[in-house]
């Protein structure tokens, strides 16, 4: 992190004032949004101050971000009237809608030296590689491959893709970096190493279920070691296959918004819902800020989530959710026929958009597949197709010569009938009849005269006019 | 050639009392398959001269291979029956005026254990059941099983004796040791038969009685067979007796002196039995002649009996010219046939007794009516019991029983799944039926329509069904009951492509080999694994080649066979255990406590469920297990999917809004029960009371968000403090050997923690019954061990038969429970341990 402890100089350079300011100038604007990870807000009135001092523009501070902190809180900048935001720490690089962003890394210097001695000692026999790093080591990291392209035939550096380029297909994207050079037509992806510059954690998950078919190795610049990632990326990427079979079975969808920054999250959710309606899914949207499971499970009735979030965001670990959440790839492969699960993964849900590159399109449902058997609950799963409710009726009409009243219910209707609890207990005439009191004051989390002693309890049931 | 044509069949369909749908049902390797071939012979489906040797309906190249029947087949036959033998029908239900012609429609069914779901749907589908015992092993384990499912479906079973050609040319018995043995493998059946229905019940009497013809002697190899009537025939003219009369004569205490010419109730000095006399005494005279190769005796006897042997016949001798002759003499297919056509209920008589077993509606509507009077002109009931591969790959034959009704090609038709409930638009489908066929084994002929009281196939009906289902016509019908299965998938195996770009192909192959089994259960679980689960090994083994050869065509990865855990507790929770809501505005308090033994079984069995009345089902808790009547009347719900053997019970005092987070609590417990804390099985024999809650004033403060997470958290606390506990299933097996392999099977049982409950001689025979418990996790190899131990003379049969406490501490890192946790916990790609009691329980 941007810590004192890590980088050492003065502010200016931690946070690269210098460079605000001329990009500020730049832009030529008047008011400006900065964002701090929590971890970073100590340091933000002091950076504010600078900045303002410098450029004499209106500065604002944005902190608690709504999502995860690496998105670029565009959302907030604009509420606030900001033309342009800088992002400090670290971020997923998402693209954002036409907003103006700079993002600031932290700068943790690497030496070639050791890293090569470690390369050579450990993966001597070895010629393709793919270099990613944390975002901190970003500076550091072109030197090292400067120095690994002297020694080695095919070195990749996947950099941060920080300018909105629009690249060919053909180049690597992943993750918010972008690889410069094409790949080697005749070299499989497989016979390459991948060493990520930095420690575990989401980036590094998110780059391994992306080129899951590369070895993957990190480099810890602290020990100085290279170490093979053993996290297992077939379990996981089996785990996330089983979510797309739920998804399959799922009547009720919610659609999570989980970001209102990255680009084209609007278009995202409509799709899903395209997707959803064509497999006769019913689906609702949700917004509800940060997840998590308490949340979610307020909406019980819900089969499914399809979270739409930044890449990085988008892969929640499971086991604590009531509900199994899913990323919009998941639910495409779980309803779209055309596509299917060959074991590559992406994690970026603007890839499966139509016009994008791993866009496929959506086939009708033939007759076979309206009924299929779920490997999940073992027993046959209804694709409710439009207009099949029509034939129903009519062919039962044939047959049976009564007047079709099949009631069509939706299915949220059909769980709410299958609760036990469906409303106040009135206890209509057994309950005293009492004249209206005033009620709680306060806030929930302690309303007041709430916790002054131990009767309280008491205290609210008289209120409330029970025994 | 086949002396039949489908037009022929058709015109018999319609003749419902003339129409007999039966079983052929035994232990394993005691003959079925050798002794239908007579039948298919003697409808010249096959050459008679083939018969017991061909093995018509074991369709598969691997049952021919290994000699074991893998899958029931259907054949429908068309016989006439002499005019003589159609008097001995009486009930006007049995046979439609003047029609001598029968149509028979047989299932073959499998005897090995593994197999007996296809037992199961083999015998839903049909009215009568011929029960094959092999003369010389006796009731076996397999016999009594198959035989019990039988009468709990209301079937009626008539008896065969098989192999008597070992009986005389191996064993070598005498006269009088046939007739006991004879004797005591009927007395057997009769006491099985009497356990589980009596003769004044709803089907008539269904004991077997040899003196009324309903059981048959012979060999199916060979191709000879009788019963007491043609004997009895053969003798009534010369005794000047009433056939009948003399049938009662020929078996039992009955005594003849040939002297005196009288008859005795006992034995005497100078008397002899009758049925030795009469039926084994010939029968013993042309064998001794034949395979001592005395050429005249041979010669007269022949003459006598009335055979005239064909020119290449008369060229044999010994074995061959014994089989020629008895087949003659007294040809298996005949005697079959007239057992069946006389003895087995018609489709009309039987499905007037049967409907109430079959039908999960009211009695007295439309379809009901139509199913006790068998009626074509009624709704469609049609029970489909079972899939059928076709030719065309991933396709299938819905087979099944039409009830009431007519089934046509082209008709539009109900397609009710097992979870369709009247009223309910899941698991139903309305659909064109494409085709009806008529399943001949290996072969099917299509067919226009098939009225009620037959079996056919139905084509365009199997992507709509998982395994079986019931199809009508009637809106208002509901399903014919779902089958019970003797046996439970609980040998699992993990598989995966080995390349793994095809796995789509093997979610295609295993949705396909799901429906292709009656029993198979195919699943992907939570860690991803895609895991399909058998009766046993073998079962197993033939799943899998079926999935890799014609399912998924591609080449497989499989696991070792595992079994699956439960997780219970040993103890009551030692202390009340507290969670509070993330909010933390909300507590539960509840604690663990392990079912009284019994329990977890009948809720399993359905004697204690969710849907009885609760104060009827208060009363059988605390009558039967002595739970506290008010508190037993509370039991919020069973689970995992609510049917499950774990209770949540409310034994809370007076709480505020307690209804209102009940569901909450439910849905809480359901994901507790379905993934346990140990190592995310489910959980078993756990009861959880909920002592109190307190809870937030405010409704918005205390949702589904804030209580179902911590109703989870509280119950994984309340077991984490109840001594939990792993439970493996086991097998109960039952070993037949002689004598001298008794010490070797102790040994292997030993080696692999298996104890024996019961050792027994089989009466008459030298042969001895072990009867065992088995861990199924010890069991994978045991065939393979027990025969090796035993040089090849013991033959175990292994069916599941209860959970027990798998013994140890899960929480003692040596023991093997614990063992068992962290290798499920890492195959799930769980964190690594049992995670620890304070991440689930709250202080106040």
């Amino acid at each position: 992190m941007l810590s004192p402890v890590s980088c050492s100089g003065t502010l200016e350079e931690i946070y690269d004032i210098n460079r605000i300011i001329l990009w500020i100038k730049e832009l030529d604007i008047k008011k400006i949004a900065l964002q701090f990870p929590d971890e970073l807000l100590n340091d933000a009135p002091d950076v504010a101050l600078k900045i303002e001092l410098a450029s004499n523009i209106e500065v604002h501070i944005l902190g608690d971000t709504t999502y995860g902190s690496c998105c670029a809180d565009v959302h907030a900048a604009t509420y606030i009237g900001a033309e342009a935001l800088v992002h400090f720490g670290s971020a997923c690089l998402t693209r954002h809608e036409k907003f103006p962003v700079l993002y600031i890394f932290e700068k943790v210097n690497v030496e070639a030296k050791p890293f090569l001695e470690e390369l050579t000692a450990t993966l001597s026999d070895q010629d393709n590689f793919i270099i990613a790093s944390d975002l901190r080591y970003y500076h550091s990291a072109e030197k090292i491959v400067a120095e690994m392209l002297k020694l080695k035939q095919n070195v990749l550096y996947l950099e941060p893709n920080l300018l909105p380029l629009q690249l060919s297909p053909d180049h690597l994207t992943v993750s918010g970096r972008i690889c410069q050079k094409l790949l080697p037509h005749d070299i499989p992806i497989e016979n390459f190493i991948v060493i990520y510059i930095g420690e575990e954690g989401l980036t590094l998950t998110n780059l391994m279920f992306t080129l899951n078919q590369c070895t993957f190795y990190t480099y810890n610049p602290n020990s100085c070691s290279l170490k093979k990632e053993c996290l297992n990326v077939n379990q996981q990427l089996r785990r996330r296959y089983f979510l797309t079979e739920k998804a399959k079975d799922a009547q009720l969808v919610g659609i999570l918004v989980a970001t209102l920054g990255v680009a084209d999250h609007l278009k995202i959710i409509e799709h899903i819902k395209f997707l959803a309606k064509s497999a006769g899914k019913r689906c609702y949207t949700f917004v509800v800020g940060k997840l998590n499971p308490n949340k979610l499970a307020n909406f019980p009735e819900i089969d499914v989530f399809v979270a739409v979030a930044c890449p990085e965001n988008s892969l929640l670990n499971n086991e604590e959710f009531y509900r199994p959440v899913i990323t919009p790839y998941e639910f495409e492969i779980a309803v779209n026929s055309s596509r299917t699960w060959t074991g590559d993964y992406i994690t970026d849900f603007r890839q499966i958009l139509p016009d994008a590159a791993g866009y496929v399109p959506l086939t009708a449902l033939s007759q076979d597949q309206e009924a299929d058997v779920s490997l999940v609950s073992g027993q046959m799963r209804h694709v409710a197709l439009e207009g099949l409710d029509d034939d129903f009726s009519a062919s039962f009409d044939q047959i049976s010569h009564r007047t079709p009243n099949l009631s069509v219910l939706p299915v949220g209707s059909d769980f709410l009938k299958q609760r036990g609890w469906s409303g106040l207990e009135p206890h209509i005439g057994e309950t005293p009849v009492r004249i209206a009191q005033s009620g709680r004051r306060g806030l929930a989390a302690g309303y007041s005269g709430e916790g002054e002693n131990d009767t309280t309890e008491e205290n609210v049931l008289e209120k409330f006019g029970e025994p | 050639m086949v002396n039949f044509t489908v037009d022929e069949i058709r015109v018999m369909m319609d003749k419902k009392r003339n129409i007999r749908n039966m079983s052929v049902i035994a232990h394993v390797d005691h003959g079925k398959s050798t002794l239908t071939d007579s039948l298919v012979g003697k409808a010249g489906i096959i050459a008679g001269a083939k018969a017991g040797e061909m093995r018509f309906t074991d369709t598969r190249k691997d049952e021919q291979e290994r000699c074991i029947t893998i899958k029931s087949t259907a054949v429908t036959m068309y016989f006439e029956l002499a005019e003589k033998d159609c008097l001995f029908i009486t009930n006007p239900e049995q046979r439609e005026t003047t029609e001598k012609g029968f149509l028979i429609n047989l299932i073959d069914s499998p005897g090995h254990v593994d197999f007996s779901s296809e037992v199961t749907a083999a015998l839903r589908v049909t009215d009568g059941a011929l029960v094959v015992v092999d003369c010389v092993s006796g009731v076996c384990v397999q016999t009594e099983t198959v035989l019990r499912q039988a009468i709990g479906e209301r079937i009626k079973p008539i008896l065969f004796m098989n192999k008597m050609d070992r009986a005389l040319l191996e064993l070598q018995l005498d006269q009088e040791a046939l007739y006991q043995t004879f004797q005591r493998i009927v007395e057997n059946v009769n006491v099985i038969v009497a356990t589980y229905a009596d003769d004044e019940g709803p089907m008539g009497e269904i004991s077997v009685d040899p003196s009324k013809g309903s059981v048959g002697f012979g060999s199916g190899l060979h191709g000879w067979a009788f019963t007491l009537k043609q004997f009895a025939e053969m003798y009534a003219d010369k005794f000047k007796i009433d056939t009948i009369k003399l049938m009662n004569r020929l078996w039992g205490e009955n005594f003849f002196n040939p002297t005196t010419k009288k008859w005795s109730k006992t034995k005497d000095n100078d008397n002899k039995r009758s049925f030795n006399m009469y039926v084994l005494d010939p029968l013993y005279k042309v064998f001794d002649a034949i395979m001592n190769y005395k050429k005249e005796e041979t010669d007269s006897l022949l003459t006598k009996l009335g055979i005239k042997l064909s020119l290449e016949d008369r060229d044999k001798d010994g074995k061959n010219l014994l089989k020629a002759v008895v087949r003659q003499w007294l040809p298996a297919g005949e005697t079959l046939l007239q057992m069946i056509a006389i003895h087995l209920p018609s489709p009309a008589m039987a499905q007037k007794y049967r409907t109430e077993m079959l039908y999960e509606g009211p009695l007295d509507d439309e379809a009901a009516i139509a199913m006790k009077n068998c009626d074509p002109n009624g709704p469609l009931m049609m029970y489909v019991s079972k899939m059928v591969p076709t030719t065309d790959k991933g396709r299938f034959y819905a087979f099944g029983r039409v009830f009431a009704g007519k089934v046509c090609t082209g008709m539009k038709a109900r397609i009710m799944g097992p979870n369709y409930v009247p009223g309910n638009k899941t698991d139903l489908y309305e659909k064109a039926i494409q085709r009806t066929v008529l399943m001949m084994g290996r072969f099917v002929e299509a067919i226009e329509d098939v009225p009620c009281g037959n079996i056919c196939g139905l084509v365009g009906v199997d992507q709509f069904l998982v395994k079986t289902g019931t199809i009508s016509t009637f809106k208002d019908a509901h399903n014919l009951r779902v089958m019970k299965f003797s046996v439970s998938p609980v040998v699992r195996v993990a598989v995966e492509p080995k390349n793994p770009a095809d796995l789509p192909k093997l979610v295609e192959g295993l949705k396909r080999l799901a429906k292709s089994d009656p029993m198979v259960q195919c699943i992907i679980e939570e860690s991803g694994e895609h895991i399909v689960a058998g009766a046993g090994e073998l079962h197993l083994e033939i799943c899998l080649k079926d999935l890799e050869e014609d399912h998924a065509c591609i080449p497989l990865k499989k696991s070792d066979p595992v079994v699956s855990y439960r997780e219970t507790v040993s103890e009551e929770s030692d202390q009340v255990c507290l969670s509070k809501s993330p909010n933390k505005h909300n507590r539960l308090y509840t604690k663990a406590v392990p079912m009284p033994d019994g329990l977890a079984e009948d809720i399993d069995k359905g004697e204690v469920n969710a849907r009885d009345d609760f104060k009827i089902r208060g009363r059988y808790l605390s009558d039967k297990y002595e739970y506290d009547v008010t508190e037993a009347r509370k039991i919020w719900c069973f689970g995992p999917d609510t049917t499950g053997p774990n209770l949540l019970i409310d034994v809370t005092k007076g709480v505020q809004y307690l209804n209102e987070i009940k569901d909450s609590v439910v849905a809480g417990f359901q994901w507790a029960t379905k993934e346990g804390v140990l190592c995310d099985e489910n959980m078993r024999g756990v009861r959880f009371n909920i002592h109190d809650v307190t809870l937030h004033a405010d409704a918005i403060h205390r949702g589904g968000g804030q209580i179902i997470p911590t109703a989870r958290r509280v119950f994984y606390a309340s077991v984490l403090t109840a001594a939990p506990r792993l439970m493996e299933p086991v097998y109960q097996c039952e070993i037949q050997c002689p004598e001298n392999a008794v010490g070797g099977i102790y040994g292997v049982l030993n080696r692999r923690r298996g104890h024996v409950f019961e050792e027994s001689q089989v009466a008459g025979t030298p042969m001895f019954v072990v009867k065992a418990y088995l861990p199924v996790n010890e069991s994978f190899g045991f065939t393979a061990d027990l025969r090796s131990n035993t040089g090849g003379q013991a033959f175990p049969q292994c069916v599941f038969d209860h959970w027990q406490i798998l013994p140890g501490n899960p929480f003692e890192p040596t023991s093997k429970p614990a063992q068992v946790v962290a290798d499920t916990r890492k195959r799930k790609g769980l964190k690594e341990g049992i995670p620890a009691l304070d991440s689930y329980l709250d202080k106040l």
